[in-house]
């Protein structure tokens, strides 16, 4: 068997064993950082051993690229690998709300005013002037009530509402009948029609039109109009891929965070345990509700942006304590040096 | 206990070995049944060593730099390694009882 001393001499000392040195070093890299810091310097030695025997080769780099992937997925027990997999989720969420959200800033139109909506919805809009005219310029909508102003910030919204601008009229049953010929209307005004959750959808130039006639009583009845920027496919597009991304990455931090903390001392583990635990319910909601809303993403009518988690009443202040957490955890998995401590030699009893 | 892990324990049951030395101990024990690839042996000794199964019994520095961990049994791979040695005795023992005493075998097995 070669010794230390022979190896040095045959490989680390000659280009050649200098070049194979240093091709391990980058095979290594394969591995998680926490894997190498713990077995690098004596993998180095165990392959370096295995090539002056003649037993490495090509094929044996790849096994060890494939061997220190799968170390990078590698969760041990049932508790880990449920972590892992909420953690996925939750990166998922994360991932498709911040992908989408950018896409859709970049490709959406501009939100109209209120004399471009009105202009555009002219062909549709009863006589007479709107009970009440609301515009936000944000995919999550709003609210005009002022303590709502305030609180929804905070807590989230309980509604959501696709934002742009609402008009809202009150008139008469007939006049609301009159909404039949909408379709017709818009068409000769070149929108795209159809019909969808018991209201009318059109779309023209990037712009969508929602008109919705609600009987309230025999007299009068309600129409709403909707003028907001279509919401862009690409947004939707960046958010699924952001899903894949998200996911895989979420889970090898949640690995390697794992793998970490099982070398900590028991108050330590505990404590890592304890927020990662509360930081990932507490996302869970508003990540959850961001995939959702990606995976049933419908174009056609009234599709939620990829963000609406964030949005969501609890979900929000859910999603922005659970990060917290679980970045505190992140950092009591590591240690000072932000390193796995390598396991010393043990004390000989003889 | 899987394949691997009992040949790497029973390889260690001798005395300490570093890396390469189990993997070749391991491959001569088991008469080339089972190969390890140093990421499986590394992954091996990781789990064990958390488990307390083995330990790192001293290192080896060179002057280029290079490491050389040496692994040996800890008292309680010791006793892991028994029990499971044990039941597998157990086993084999079973299956060659009932191949000895069983209704028949081989051509005696099948109607004339």
């Amino acid at each position: 068997m070669t010794s230390t001393d022979d190896l040095e001499e045959t490989f680390v000392s000659t280009p050649s064993g200098g070049r194979l040195v240093a091709r391990y070093r980058r095979l290594l890299l394969a591995y998680p950082r926490w894997h190498r810091d713990l077995h690098a310097a004596d993998m180095l030695t165990t392959l370096m051993d295995e090539a002056a025997d003649g037993r490495g080769g090509p094929r044996a780099g790849l096994t060890l690229i494939a061997d220190g992937i799968r170390c990078r997925f590698r969760v041990g027990g049932w508790a880990a690998l449920v972590f892992a997999m909420l953690c996925a989720v939750a990166g998922a969420g994360l991932a498709a709300g911040l992908a989408g959200r950018a896409a859709w800033e970049v490709t959406s139109k501009p939100w109209p005013t209120q004399a471009q909506a009105q202009a555009m919805a002219a062909p549709v809009l009863p006589a007479g002037a709107p009970v009440s005219v609301t515009r936000f310029d944000d995919a999550l909508g709003g609210s005009t009530d002022g303590v709502d102003r305030l609180l929804i910030p905070l807590l989230g919204d309980p509604e959501w509402h696709p934002g742009g601008v609402t008009l809202h009229y009150v008139t008469s049953s007939a006049a609301a009948r009159g909404v039949a010929a909408a379709p017709s209307l818009l068409h000769v005004a070149g929108w795209h029609t159809h019909s969808a959750r018991g209201g009318l959808v059109a779309e023209r130039d990037d712009v969508r039109l929602t008109l919705l006639a609600a009987g309230r009583d025999f007299g009068t009845s309600d129409v709403v109009v909707q003028v907001y920027p279509a919401p862009p496919t690409a947004a939707y597009t960046a958010a699924t891929v952001g899903i894949v991304v998200g996911a895989v990455g979420a889970w090898l931090v949640a690995a390697a965070a794992v793998a970490r903390q099982r070398r900590q001392s028991f108050a330590r583990r505990v404590r890592a345990r304890l927020l990662a635990t509360g930081g990932i319910l507490a996302v869970l909601p508003a990540t959850t509700i961001n995939v959702i809303a990606t995976v049933q993403a419908d174009t056609d009518a009234s599709a939620a942006p990829p963000w609406l988690g964030f949005g969501v009443i609890f979900a929000r202040p859910g999603a922005a304590v659970g990060a917290v957490l679980l970045m505190a955890a992140l950092v009591t998995s590591r240690n000072r040096h932000g390193a796995a401590v390598a396991p010393a030699p043990s004390p000989r009893t003889t | 206990m899987q394949e691997p892990t009992f040949v790497i324990l029973t390889v260690l049951a001798d005395g300490e070995q570093h890396g390469y030395g189990i993997m070749r101990a391991v491959e001569g024990t088991s008469r080339g049944a089972v190969t390890l690839r140093p990421g499986t042996l590394y992954a091996a000794l990781d789990r064990l060593t958390l488990e307390g199964l083995v330990r790192v019994s001293r290192e080896e520095h060179s002057p280029g730099g290079q490491l050389r961990r040496y692994y040996d049994l800890t008292p309680a791979g010791g006793d892991a390694l028994r029990i499971e040695a044990e039941k597998r005795r157990q086993l084999a023992l079973l299956a060659l009882r009932r191949l000895r005493n069983g209704p028949a075998t081989g051509a005696t097995a099948h109607p004339a």
